[in-house]
């Protein structure tokens, strides 16, 4: 029972395979199946996150850090299956297959946070990208200009040439150690003496993950694959499978691959470009979807500045900041997608008057994209209040205030969205219907960012405890 | 407070605030007993002798009340000239016109009880804000902006005082108020004196006087030309008394006063012309400093605020009456207005120094002073003033307004009567005083700081007024033509008088006058144009250079933006080609890190 | 910690805090607007009440911080809720509780839509501000500190005037992007001290370098709240798009967290940056004074006007702060709780033109005084106050920023007075525009008085007018000691200083 989670995923999938099988499957159906696994799973989550124990030879760990990224991958499946069950663009005849890919993609994720050797984290990895690959030209093409097909396209290409990036850097780990399991590398690693050729194969494995996380300069697809895909898609792309990328980050950089100095002036670099690049260029975006892409790569560059600390804070702090933002994302997709009529993009216009069309939901966008901004009480605040303070304990000076003066620089665009959903007139753009499944899980959500920011305490010591257990 | 002090500024001050919810038959009442009241209270002070009213404030000792000869003589003629002032303006029922007077009023006794800077300078801004009022109430086309300019000048006075106020404060590091070191003057002395003398109206700082005076409300002058300036006067005489530099300004307001109040056409101007040469004399003999000269300028300030209150009571009545203010819109008024043209007689003849009356018991010692004090020119330019006051005060006003060529419309001469009755009776009050103090001066020499032996009814100085007066009517009846509110020169003179009058009047009209209309103008039009333009430059620099680069930075932010943004090409090689070659030169980097 | 008295009995100042906030969560939950204004009413007057017992409790005798409350928040980074007031903020803390239920009646009328969120926001509005106050862990002010702007910005945003967006997005801005390296300095002191807590970051051995940096952090931050020019130009687009209510925070409580961060944390924390400093920022000070001075003469719009009259008058307020001597610093706190009272009031007064006219031109106000004495009355005595007449509230703290300023500097002194007549000028040119105006007035004949509510609104502030005029001392001996213990503090430092130098030489 120590992966219940996988096994409700697996099962889950399934059932879906079969529904898939019928010829006409009524959406009813396909719903309340979807929102049941996704509860199930967060229940089953919730239920082995105590358990420990290894599998397959001690290919596969379940320890505390992966079940706490379980929890957080089962909690945030389960409040976006919520919103998004209800696929507004997605055609009700595929609809059984994509949801089959969705739990198949996140079955990977889980495996890969308990994934301790190379080769099946490889696989855990390629699982959900390939399935996340397949959810993108899912959206009916009701624009015409196809524009999910070359998004899709996009993505695959991508990712596959991230993913060779990352299979030659697990080459030359084998290579150099001779074995494939985390831990021997590990021993040998810290045996021997510091070995350039282990930065280069941490460094290319890097790469495969910051296209997950779309960190600079593998970041290239984000804003078009976010633009292509459905809104519940991109809400997919962009929150759970990075909990999974930072996991495994977090497990790579733990090697000891001598030269820590390189890695972090590599990972500063890498951080200070995400941060300025998807700020600025977010600056000027019209659709809310792109616009959040860029923001999105800029807290990838936040992520990795908490991890340039390369010691248990660092990590810690990591998880932390990838859950708030995970929370604030979500929180900014549900309005997104409930806003959004017919499933079709949202301009950041269309947002006019929203406080006047559905007060709630305006407040819910309020707080997502505050905290996103890293205003106080939120979490974004705390999370990037403690990175800074961690990263200026590592005395890196003048990256903190560049990464300081990027949240000046953000806030700019997410006032933006707030300013035209509350300050705006809605020009005969139609009330909002929000029923009342998704108000209470936006409640939620902002109860959550509250929280977390206002008493993170908790999560902190837990998370930084799970990662020195881990080291 | 201790017992026995009763402060008159906090009865006058209760009783303004009580005034509105007095209204009918009661209100009459009312307004003659709060003054009656504050002058009982200044009677009553006067018996004791010390600081009083005493207050630690901060780390400073504010005195409020500081009694003693100097103090109770100024405290004694103020309060009498509320309950004078209060009686003429009896009729008029707008309850804030009294209560603009009793507050400027008890800014004028507080500044005369202030022991010290502070409790000074609070109760001089009282005056001044006070009595801005009694000019806006006038409501007439000027009123506005004359009582603007006026709050204005005495604004900057006030802060020029406060500067020297705190000046001396760091130098002599106490507050309290009395004479300053004038021998040897630091900046302090100068910016206290001349904040001081602002209200004084030394020549060239009094342009206000005349605008504003000729401007108040037919009563509200009647305060005006007694509590602003003597209030100078007292403190001057408590600050600066003995400072050179005073007997120079006094002799030159004597004069310029005497001049332009030959040259005036409307009558309340004329007087309050004549303002600035009596405060000449007083200054004068402040300047000089002896006991005797101090007496003098005391005494001269008492008698003073009598017979010019009475004169400008006179002259409101015509005011009030008519509505008309100048010679050649009146004239012949005897016939109409008896009472009133007695009671202005008095006036005059009191302001003019004739024997028996008011001024001639004072102003001669003012000049005996200044011959004593063998300061002989000033003395000699003081008595030459007083000729001429008597010429124009002591005939022209009289004889232009109440005989002489009858200049009114119709209407005005229907409109013309003796005023009402209180008004009567509180010219009659100024009146009496006049006279009394003109027979019997000693029961005022009594109340003076210094002692006094100085008898005003000697033959000698009894002839010499005579000849002076009968030289100044000579010279009326001579120069009439010439003074007249219409003058003109006529050729067929006698050439030395030709020529005096040429030059003097030469004189008057050209620089003289060209000098006062643009000083007047001075402040008017450079002073707050310039000021507003350059504030408008400033607003317009605030928005567009200062605002124009926190916005341009922002905007610039904005535009790098769209800068970065091109790099986000669509085409999947292209972006594969960026990202890759980055990556790649990472680990070329890394490469020669590794070398290096 | 002996810096704290810890309160063993009732949690004062975190009532203090939270009872707003709790408020307006209620209010989240209740619908109906009348409700929703009697309600903020109750709570604010509440919330006032309860700083009663504070004012009353507090010991003027010591300088340490009273009514303290220790809790632990976040043990990983030694990051506490600690509260507490000394004499420098209890005033702040009064002076804010006491203006909010007259924010609350000021907009009874004045805002008539939504007026449930609009006062939620003016409830946690108060909550961040007294937290700002009362906060003594760096951290929980900074939130406080931030989360301010939130509130702020929608009350701007969605009450304020016709170009709300443009200001509302401007205030945001600027204020964020001037506290962001407040952040960066205080998570470097704190690695440090290794705490959080503002006393212990106090009088420590810091590079002088160090200080500086840290010193020029702050100083961009508070320089941009307070506003000192040239950082004052968000005040007036924000001032004039602001609801009644929303200037009225604006002038009376959010200005003064610019100087109560440089008296808090400047002085005791970088001493020696602040004593090198001081000079220029003296000048910039007299620089703001003289320029509000002339833009404020220059201005049409009241609000305007005010706005850059409070440029002058918040000038006045670093002077004394940074002459470093008792007199100016007493000056300076005294001077922020009268600019609190008196520019509130104006706030008002200009409100209730506009609720009247719909206009805040000066030129569509003139010559109101006829038909509306009452309001004329109090806006004279507001105006006086504003310009320093003796006998008001100005007058005793310019005074004593001014005697502050000549006994460090009498050139500094002089130079502040003209600043002196330009406020007189600007005033009075308000003053009789309105009360009087010229000879071509608009109609006005249509005004009606005021109405018992907005009397009642006023009356207190002219109270405070008159009592702080006439009777400083007991606000003065609520601050003196801690006034006297900081310089005393800062003084010593310099001495120990010099011996230092002078061995070391």
């Amino acid at each position: 029972m120590v992966i219940l989670p996988e096994l409700v995923l697996l099962a889950g999938a399934l059932a879906f395979f079969v529904i898939s099988l019928g010829k006409a499957p009524e959406d009813k159906l396909v719903r309340s199946t979807a929102l049941l696994v996704g509860f199930a799973t967060f229940a089953a989550a919730v239920l082995a996150f105590n358990s420990q124990g290894t599998l397959f030879h001690g290919a596969y760990a379940i320890d505390r850090f992966s079940q706490l990224f379980k929890l957080l991958i089962g909690f945030a499946l389960a409040l976006m299956l919520v919103f998004s069950r209800n696929h507004k663009d997605i055609e009700s005849r595929v609809r059984p297959e994509y949801f089959l890919f969705q739990l198949l993609s996140v079955l990977g994720l889980m495996m890969l946070v308990s994934a301790v050797e190379l080769i099946l984290m490889f696989v855990a990895l390629e699982l959900s990208s390939f399935a996340l690959y397949l959810l993108v030209p899912m959206r009916d093409d009701r624009s015409g200009v196809r524009m999910q097909m070359e998004a899709g396209m996009k993505y695959i290409l991508f990712g596959v040439m991230a993913t060779g990036f990352m299979l030659y850097g697990m080459s030359y780990l084998f290579g150099l150690t001779g074995t494939t399991s985390l831990a021997g590398i590990t021993a040998f690693l810290s045996a021997g003496t510091p070995q350039p050729a282990a930065v280069v194969a941490v460094v290319m494995i890097l790469g495969g993950l910051f296209f997950k996380l779309a960190a600079f300069p593998l970041h290239f697809w984000v804003p078009d694959i976010y633009q292509g895909a459905s809104n519940e898609t991109t809400a997919f792309i962009s929150t759970i499978p990075k909990i999974g990328a930072v996991a495994v980050l977090i497990r790579f950089l733990a090697l000891p691959s001598g030269h820590p100095q390189f890695l972090v002036h590599l990972l500063a670099g890498v951080a200070l470009c995400s941060m300025f690049y998807g700020n600025l260029s977010a600056l000027v975006q019209k659709d809310i979807k792109r616009m959040l892409g860029f923001s999105g790569i800029a807290h990838a560059g936040f992520i990795i500045l908490a991890l340039l600390a390369l010691n248990g804070e660092g990590y810690g702090l990591a998880i932390y900041y990838i859950a708030g933002y995970v929370l604030m994302n979500l929180a900014c997709f549900l309005v997104i997608s409930t806003v959004s009529q017919r499933g079709e993009n949202l301009r950041i216009e269309d947002f006019n008057g929203l406080y006047r069309r559905q007060p709630l939901l305006a407040f819910i966008l309020a707080v997502g994209l505050f905290g996103l901004a890293g205003i106080p009480p939120f979490v974004g605040f705390m999370g990037k209040f403690m990175i800074l303070t961690s990263a200026l304990r590592a005395d890196q000076l003048v990256v903190v205030c560049l990464a300081a003066i990027n949240t000046a620089i953000a806030i700019f665009y997410y006032l933006n969205v707030v300013k035209a959903a509350y300050t705006a007139d809605p020009e005969n753009r139609p009330a909002v219907t929000a029923p009342a499944s998704i108000q209470a899980t936006g409640v939620v959500l902002v109860t959550a960012i509250v929280l977390l920011g206002a008493l993170p305490s908790r999560l902190v010591e837990y998370a930084w405890a799970v990662v020195q257990s881990m080291l | 407070m201790e017992a026995g002090f009763i402060h008159p500024s906090l009865l006058l001050i209760l009783g303004a605030l009580f005034i509105p919810f007095l209204q009918g038959p009661l209100r009459r009442p009312y307004l003659l007993l709060v003054p009656l009241l504050a002058l009982a209270a200044v009677i009553l002070n006067a018996a004791q002798h010390g600081n009083f009213a005493t207050f630690a404030f901060l780390d400073w000792q504010l005195v409020f009340g500081r009694v003693d000869k100097l103090s109770t003589v100024f405290a004694l003629i103020m309060a009498l000239m509320v309950v004078i002032g209060t009686i003429y303006g009896l009729h008029v029922d707008r309850a804030v016109e009294h209560m603009a007077a009793w507050f400027y009023a008890a800014g004028s006794l507080g500044a005369i009880y202030a022991g010290d800077y502070l409790t000074l300078f609070l109760f001089w801004e009282m005056m001044a804000f006070a009595s801005v009022f009694l000019i806006w109430f006038r409501r007439g086309p000027q009123s506005i902006p004359v009582g603007y300019r006026y709050l204005l000048i005495h604004t900057i006075g006030g802060v020029i005082l406060l500067a020297g106020i705190m000046l001396r404060y760091q130098a002599v590091g106490n507050i309290t108020f009395d004479l300053m070191d004038v021998a040897n003057p630091q900046p302090y002395t100068w910016l206290i004196m001349i904040g001081l003398g602002l209200n004084a109206a030394l020549v060239p700082l009094h342009s206000w006087l005349p605008e504003a005076y000729s401007e108040a409300s037919f009563n509200g002058a009647v305060f005006l030309c007694a509590f602003t300036t003597k209030t100078a006067v007292y403190t001057l005489a408590r600050a600066c008394a003995g400072m050179d530099i005073l007997v120079v300004a006094g002799v030159v307001m004597a004069l310029y006063g005497v001049i332009y109040a030959v040259m005036e056409n409307d009558i309340r101007k004329l007087l309050a012309w004549s303002i600035v040469s009596q405060v000449g004399y007083m200054v004068a003999g402040i300047g000089i400093g002896t006991d005797m000269a101090i007496n003098g300028a005391v005494a001269h300030a008492v008698v003073h605020i009598l017979y010019k209150s009475l004169l400008f009571m006179g002259t409101g009545a015509v005011l009030y009456m008519t509505g008309k203010t100048k010679f050649t819109e009146l004239g012949g008024l005897h016939a109409k207005m008896p009472i009133t043209f007695l009671f202005t007689a008095i006036g005059c003849l009191s302001i003019s120094a004739a024997p028996g009356f008011a001024a001639y018991v004072s102003k001669s010692m003012i000049i005996g002073a200044g011959f004593e004090a063998h300061q002989y020119w000033a003395a000699w330019l003081l008595m030459f003033g007083a000729t001429g006051t008597f010429m124009y005060n002591g005939l022209k006003l009289p004889y232009y307004l109440f005989f002489g060529p009858n200049n009114c419309s119709q209407d005005t001469w229907q409109k013309a009567a003796d005023p009402t009755a209180n008004m009567v009776f509180a010219m009659t009050l100024g009146a009496t005083l006049c006279v009394l103090v003109g027979i019997a001066p000693n029961a005022l020499y009594g109340l003076l700081p210094h002692a006094v032996d100085y008898t005003p009814y000697t033959a000698y100085h009894l002839v010499e007024t005579l000849q002076l007066l009968g030289f100044a009517a000579l010279a009326f009846c001579l120069l009439k033509r010439f003074i007249e509110p219409v003058d003109r020169i006529c050729v067929d003179i006698d050439w030395l008088y030709r020529m005096a009058g040429r030059g003097f009047l030469w004189l008057v009209r050209r620089p003289l006058q060209w000098c006062d209309t643009a000083w007047g103008e001075a402040y008017r039009v450079v002073g707050l144009h310039s000021l507003m333009t350059l504030s408008r430059f400033w607003s317009w620099f605030d928005w567009h250079a200062i605002d124009g680069v926190v916005d341009g930075l922002a905007r610039s932010v904005r535009a790098l933006g769209g800068r970065v943004r091109l790099l986000q090409s669509g085409q999947i090689q292209m972006t594969l080609f960026t990202a890759f070659s980055l990556a790649a030169i990472v680990l070329v980097t890394y490469i020669f890190f590794q070398l290096s | 910690m002996d810096q704290l008295q810890i309160s063993g009995g009732f949690p004062l100042l975190s009532l203090l805090i939270f009872l707003p906030l709790a408020g307006g969560l209620v209010l989240l939950f209740v619908r109906g607007e009348q409700f929703a204004r009697l309600w903020a009413l109750g709570v604010t007057t509440l919330t006032a009440l309860i700083t009663v017992p504070l004012l009353v409790g507090f010991d003027p005798s010591t300088a340490r911080y009273q009514f303290a409350e220790l809790y632990a928040w976040i043990p990983r980074f030694n990051i506490q809720y600690v509260v507490g007031v000394d004499g420098i903020s209890i005033l702040l803390v009064a002076l804010t509780t006491f203006i909010m239920p007259f924010c609350v009646l000021a907009s009874w009328q004045y805002i008539q839509h939504r007026v449930t969120p609009f006062m939620f926001c003016l409830l946690i509005m108060e909550t961040s501000m007294v937290g700002v106050f009362v906060a003594l862990d760096f951290v929980l002010f900074y939130i406080f500190w931030e989360f301010m702007l939130i509130p702020m910005y929608l009350l701007i945003a969605v009450w304020g005037g016709p170009r709300r967006a443009y200001a509302s997005i401007k205030f945001f801005l600027y204020t964020l992007a001037g506290s962001v390296l407040l952040l960066v300095a205080l998570i470097a002191l704190y690695l440090k001290t290794g705490s959080f807590f503002i006393p212990d970051m106090m009088w420590q051995e810091y590079s002088l370098t160090f200080q500086v940096l840290v010193f020029l952090a702050f100083f961009l931050a508070f320089a941009i709240k307070v506003p000192m020019f040239p950082f004052h130009t968000w005040l007036p687009a924000a001032h004039v798009e602001a609801p009644t209510a929303g200037s009225v925070i604006l002038a009376s409580v959010l200005l003064k967290m610019g100087t109560y961060g440089l008296v808090r944390f400047c002085l005791p924390i970088t001493p020696d940056a602040t004593m090198l400093l001081a000079v220029p920022i003296l000048w910039l000070s007299i620089a703001g004074i003289i320029y509000g001075g002339f833009t404020a003469l220059a201005q049409q719009d009241m609000k305007k006007l005010i706005a850059y009259s409070s440029v002058g008058h918040m000038g006045f307020v670093t002077l004394g702060i940074f002459v470093l001597n008792t007199r100016g610093l007493e000056g300076a706190m005294l001077q922020m709780i009268n600019h609190g009272v008196t520019t509130g009031a104006l706030f008002l007064c200009v409100g209730m033109i506009y609720e009247r006219t719909h206009s805040r031109e000066l030129a569509l106000a003139t010559g109101v005084g006829r038909y509306m004495p009452w309001y004329v009355t109090f806006l004279t005595f507001f105006s006086l106050s504003s310009f320093a007449f003796p006998g008001t509230n100005s007058f005793i703290g310019e005074f004593l920023v001014l005697a502050g300023a000549f006994e460090f500097d009498p050139v500094v002194a002089l130079a502040a007075i003209p600043g002196a007549v330009l406020a007189a000028a600007y005033m009075l040119r308000m003053l009789q525009k309105i009360v009087w105006g010229g000879t071509a007035n608009p109609d006005q004949s249509h005004l009606f008085d005021l109405s018992k509510r907005e009397i009642v609104v006023l009356a207190p502030f002219l109270l405070f007018v008159f009592w702080i005029g006439l009777g400083p001392q007991p606000f003065v001996d609520l601050m003196h000691v801690s006034v006297t213990n900081l310089l005393d503090q800062l003084h010593t430092w310099q001495e120990g200083h010099r011996v230092a130098l002078a061995l070391w030489r």
